[in-house]
């Protein structure tokens, strides 16, 4: 006990440094502006403009005017930057964004956006969000190997699109070949390729 | 008495933030700064949103962000036998430990030796001490300099927190440096944008008496987030063969954070650090020169210690990125052997940029001072001369990777290391990849690189072992000999020349198969080489003493040398195949097959070969979601004979480890997991400086709770 004691002492300034450290973190109000980093931001305008390269069946929707869904999976300050863009129009529909679970959100999304906190759980989540007119995207690493549709995978310092073909056919939707063609497409003989 | 230790834990944790309050009274001209640095940043945030919706899907791709962590990019594109365990696999598999989840990967080969002690190794020189693999957490490696390997049992993390470990076969040490000889182990904990929230995180069973762990991650603003964590486990004592305790419980509690800020567009600051206290027990054997001469006993193992890493990206332009590290990392650790107090402070600048056409330059420096006082422990047998050492290391490296045509990709570098013990080792790599589709991937590579010695190499003598008496034969006194095992002064830098080929196929997306093959070619490896016997107390030369009543006992000594050569062979098949969303099955199997020659004296490696790593490994995982709120896995394994250093044989054997979870509610999980459920317990391998018995790992049966919210 004496040991441990002294030996706390001796590092005190190292200390004193970690304390300091996670007391900055401390220090900023928690519930500062909901604002969003760059990333985050940009994550969320390319999940927007990409219905726009994606053709769901007519019976996707309930009629010509019903929105277009995009849920959210998980928790990702991406959400934010997402529900600032509820209610704009997208491929002439109208765009509502919806937080839930996998469950609960059965039969309203076309499209869900799988957060990185899921990483550890993402075979559960799939499994779930694995049915007809659901287009699933993500940042998390692998997410198309691991049967999401459209990863969003980092390359040195942009984001570039891996499809895994396969997992769009079995949602039913047909992935548009300009999207195609700025993506990497998994277990396709020619890379980039157009559409089968 | 587990439960309270873990609410006093959980205490504290609160405890902090009421200090924390304190601190911000005495910080407030510096926070003033940084906030007011913050908000205006954060204007020019909301105006590049609207920006952004104006561009075009391919414009978007042209945006750049920080990318703090260097992770890599795909294993499919790496010119390297990589394999990526990852957050999902760690909590569908069960395990409650770092060593374990390694185990996950192929090529991998890790004996528990007691609860708190692994063997562990990639290709082969598996040992308790081994010594031919970097680990590295977030960037900050873990080994100790004293033997130039890890202490498994102060590496520890909140589990729930590592996003993934990169574990590299073969060597890297143009990136990662001396040590990176047969492997590197990458352990990355995830981006406090992904830990937001309370986990909290139980689990109690038979040999898991209980663990607790809790983390809290918030955010500061548009600037970024944080986490703490505690965590505090306490597991229960192993049988030795034949025997019943093994009095080894081990008890460890750990307090962390971790902070990720974005100062600006071009900014990435990362700081992290633990503060941990380990209280393990162990049997060892104790050796005297009287009767009985060896006999096992209980002893205790204790460290605690602390780090410290800050990280600074900064984008420069369109095509360059800096990055600044520094870390402290301190342990103190009380063991019967020694007492070793260290603490080692680093900093290491990188730079990367893509100018040159085709190709993506890193150029890096680092300097490392590693300071140690190491003193006798209570079981006397180990002397250190001198007691403390300071040690620096330079290096600088760099590393182009050369884009020759659309799919051919070369890459070379070389590290330069300049040590104070062996002086400069230069370690290159050359490597080469070829895709001539996007299902089939191609490499190849050769490498150089080494082992320096640590303070174990060249500082230590160690009494190995006591043999007791020959029966006599009436003519010369029969007497004890004491087995001493020396270092050396110019013990040199082990050295390895490594030649390696893959081919990573992916057929289809739910489909990949990787197979790497490696032909190792080691020089100077350690060695003893038998020297003189003497007499203890020292009354005449020997064999002079002899007729003196005053011996008492006879000293052989041997002293470490660079003498042996060895080769390895061997290669690793792992696939991965997901037929539908609801199953996935994972298969590895490594072979491995080394000599070791000693040019004089003894191999250090065994006289078997290098007979520590067992020939076929092998391991399947089985993950089944019947339903969408229940999770269940299985894993087998397959582990061939081993013959320890001193000579004993395990057994080949075979695992299985169940996990079935429920998920409650969607943020509360209940899971009961299985391990080792083949046998009640298991031998696995007998540490090697012969300290202590053949340990049997008892079967463990545990439930776990995890809430998040």
């Amino acid at each position: 006990m004496f040991a441990a004691l002294s030996s706390l002492f001796r590092r005190l300034p190292s200390l004193a440094l970690a304390m300091l450290l996670l007391c900055v973190s401390f220090a900023f109000p928690a519930q500062a502006q909901p604002d969003v980093s760059r990333e985050a931001k940009l994550l969320a305008a390319i999940v927007v403009k990409l219905p726009r390269y994606i053709d769901w069946p007519e019976e996707a929707f309930t009629d010509a005017d019903s929105p277009l869904r995009v849920c959210l999976i998980g928790r990702s300050s991406v959400f934010e930057a997402l529900e600032d863009m509820n209610g704009r129009s997208v491929g002439g529909r109208m765009l509502e964004v919806v937080s839930g679970s996998g469950q609960a959100v059965q039969g309203v999304c076309h499209l869900a956006y799988v957060a990185r906190s899921e990483e550890s759980e993402l075979q559960r989540v799939l499994a779930d969000l694995n049915r007809g007119y659901l287009v699933t995207v993500s940042d998390i690493s692998t997410f198309a190997e691991r049967g999401g549709v459209i990863e969003l995978a980092r390359k040195e310092r942009r984001f570039g699109f891996r499809i895994n073909l396969a997992s769009a056919r079995s949602s039913g939707v047909t992935i548009s070949a300009q999207l195609l063609q700025l993506a990497e497409v998994l277990g396709l003989r020619v890379s980039g390729g157009s559409a089968p | 008495m587990s439960a309270f230790q873990a609410l006093s834990l959980l205490h504290r944790v609160r405890l902090r933030a009421l200090v924390c309050q304190l601190w911000q009274l005495l910080l407030d001209p510096v926070l003033w700064s940084v906030l007011v640095v913050g908000l205006s940043l954060t204007s020019s945030f909301s105006r590049a949103q609207d920006e952004l919706l104006e561009l075009s899907l391919d414009e978007l791709l042209d945006v750049e962000v920080v990318s703090a962590s260097k992770r890599l990019e795909s294993v499919f594109d790496a010119s390297a036998a990589v394999f990526v365990i990852t957050a999902e696999d760690i909590r569908r598999s069960g395990v409650t430990s770092i060593p374990e989840a390694l185990r996950l990967a192929p090529g991998v080969d890790a004996a528990q030796l007691d609860s708190n002690k692994w063997a562990l190794s990639v290709r082969g020189y598996t040992q308790r001490f081994a010594n031919k693999l970097q680990v590295l957490i977030d960037g900050r490696p873990v080994y100790s300099p004293v033997f130039s390997g890890v202490f498994w049992d102060a590496q520890d993390t909140m589990l729930e927190d590592i996003e993934r470990i990169e574990v590299i076969r073969g060597p890297g040490a143009t990136l990662w440096g001396a040590n990176a000889v047969n492997g590197v182990i990458n352990i990355i904990t995830k981006r406090t944008e992904d830990t937001q929230g309370t986990l909290i995180s139980a689990l109690a069973g038979n040999q898991e008496r209980g663990t607790i762990a809790a983390r809290y991650g918030g955010s500061v603003g548009a600037m970024g987030n944080y986490r703490v964590f505690a965590r505090y486990f306490d597991r229960a004592e192993n049988r030795v063969s034949g025997e019943d305790a093994a009095a080894d419980e081990w008890e460890q509690s750990r307090l962390g954070f971790r902070l990720d800020l974005n100062p600006s567009d071009r900014d990435s600051v990362f700081a992290s650090g633990e503060l941990f206290n380990s209280n393990a027990g162990e049997t060892v054997t104790s050796l005297s020169l009287t009767e009985p001469f060896s006999e096992l006993q209980p002893e205790r193992q204790d460290a605690d210690g602390y780090n410290l890493s800050l990280r600074w990206d900064r984008t420069l332009g369109a095509d360059d990125t800096l990055s600044i590290q520094a870390f402290v990392d301190t342990v103190d650790r009380d063991w019967q052997l020694a007492d070793i107090d260290r603490a080692a402070y680093d900093v290491a600048v990188e730079y990367r940029t893509t100018r040159l056409s085709n190709q993506n330059l890193i150029l890096g420096a680092g300097y490392r001072l590693n300071d140690d006082r190491i003193t006798t422990g209570a079981s006397g047998r180990v002397t250190v001369v001198p007691e403390s050492r300071q040690e620096e290391v330079f290096n600088i490296f760099l590393q182009d990777e050369i884009s020759l045509a659309a799919n051919v990709r070369a890459t070379i570098g070389s590290k330069f290391e300049y040590n104070d013990f062996t002086g400069l080792e230069v370690q290159p790599s050359v490597r080469l990849l070829w895709q001539p589709s996007s299902m089939v991937s191609l490499w190849a590579s050769a490498s150089r690189a080494v082992r320096t010695p640590g303070r174990a190499d060249r500082d230590y003598s160690i009494v190995f072992d006591v043999v007791p008496p020959p029966s006599s034969d009436g003519l010369l006194p029969s007497l004890p000999t004491a087995v001493l095992v020396s270092g050396h002064p110019d013990f040199d830098a082990e050295e390895l020349m490594a030649y390696e080929i893959g081919l990573k196929v992916r057929p289809t997306a739910n489909l990949s198969l990787d197979f790497a093959s490696f032909y190792f070619e080691y020089d100077d490896i350690r060695t003893v080489v038998p020297g003189g016997l003497s007499c203890i107390p020292d009354v005449a030369p020997f064999p002079g003493c002899l007729g003196d009543q005053a011996t008492q006992a006879t000293e052989f000594l041997t002293v470490q040398g660079n003498l042996a050569i060895a080769d390895s062979r061997g290669f690793e098949l792992s696939t991965d195949w997901r037929p539908s969303p609801r199953w996935r099955l994972q298969g590895n199997y490594s072979f491995f097959s080394g000599v070791e020659d000693a040019r004089e004296g003894l191999s250090l490696g065994g006289s078997d070969g290098l007979a520590t790593t067992p020939r076929h490994l092998a391991s399947l995982r089985l993950g089944y979601i019947p339903a969408s709120s229940v999770e269940a896995d299985l894993w087998l394994r397959y582990v061939d004979e081993v013959v320890s250093l001193t000579g004993a044989e395990i057994d080949a054997y075979s695992s299985a480890d169940a996990r079935l979870a429920w998920q409650v509610q969607p943020k509360v999980e209940l899971a009961i997991v299985g391990k080792g459920l083949l046998n009640d317990a298991q031998e696995q391998l007998l540490s090697a400086p012969n300290d202590l018995p053949l340990t049997e790992i008892r079967r463990s049966v545990f439930v776990q709770l995890r809430v998040n919210f």
